[in-house]
């Protein structure tokens, strides 16, 4: 299939790690160090997104008395670009690249459901744009 | 704490001709997130990470050298500064990736790499260890 056709729906890894609103940063940071993570889903209790907390968000946090504060202080809805797994694969990069993110969260179509189905990651899309030309030469 | 105890040491590095696919290439199968981007004599020229390879997405990378697309690097990170210095550059200069280079010698040779994600194990607050400790509680 040629990467200009391809969907997000061929490129989600399925799942995410998450956290709550309540959680302190520390417990966030020490979420991401020990799954081996850049990234910690900031979700409600029904399971509904509420933001994505990234490692350099985690940089601009810091020194604001990192030990009290909690997720929901530095997560924002601004920060997080969501898509849906029918969207080309190609505008989901544009928005990674606009929005200054490299980690996409995907959920389904239908309006008013949140639940995270998984997520895009920049590093997934750098390594099929390094498979995709060692095609290209072979062709 | 200083910036040497937390980098990550040793460089994964490329010329400025070297085409962008090899670049690519040389991410994915090293696992690495950035590539310094050295002249002939060794020297830090600039930083290619996913940031800045994504805007090229379904482009022909083996028709762009990694000069064209690297982000300049100007500035000189020594090993021996405090972390909370090196947070601060990150934060002012939203340099994600810090490049420290070896103070002694005559050309500024790479020495690490300095992430989000290595300020983040910093956060954390984990011990040497202590990772085993976390996961044993966590079942």
């Amino acid at each position: 299939m040629r990467m200009s056709e391809e969907r997000v729906s061929n490129c989600i890894r399925r799942g995410a790690i998450t956290c709550s609103a309540e959680t302190s940063l520390i417990f966030v940071a020490q979420i991401m160090v020990v799954n081996r993570i850049r990234y910690c889903v900031v979700i409600n209790d029904n399971h509904e997104v509420l933001g994505l907390i990234s490692a350099d968000m985690m940089i601009d946090a810091f020194d604001k008395g990192i030990d009290q504060m909690k997720a929901k202080e530095i997560v924002s809805r601004n920060a997080i670009v969501t898509v849906s797994p029918s969207m080309l694969l190609t505008e989901a990069v544009d928005l990674m690249v606009k929005k200054r993110v490299e980690h996409i969260v995907v959920i389904p179509d239908k309006p008013g459901s949140s639940a995270v189905i998984g997520l895009v990651f920049a590093r997934d899309i750098v390594a099929r744009m390094a498979r995709s030309q060692e095609q290209d030469g072979r062709a | 704490m200083k910036i040497c105890d937390l980098m990550h040491k040793g460089v994964i590095s490329c010329n400025i001709e070297d085409r962008v696919n090899d670049v690519a290439r040389m991410m994915e199968d090293n696992l690495f997130r950035s590539v310094v981007v050295v002249n002939e004599t060794g020297g830090v020229r600039g930083l290619i990470t996913y940031r800045e390879l994504l805007p090229h997405f379904g482009e022909d990378l083996a028709k762009m050298s990694a000069q064209d697309i690297m982000r300049p690097y100007r500035i000189e990170v020594d090993p021996q500064w405090p972390v909370e210095k090196a947070i601060e550059l990150m934060k002012r200069l939203r340099y994600y990736h810090l490049i420290i280079v070896d103070p002694h010698v005559g050309t500024k040779w790479p020495v690490g790499i300095l992430s989000s994600f290595d300020v983040v194990r910093y956060m954390a607050q984990l011990e040497e260890g202590r990772f085993e400790q976390m996961l044993r509680l966590s079942k």
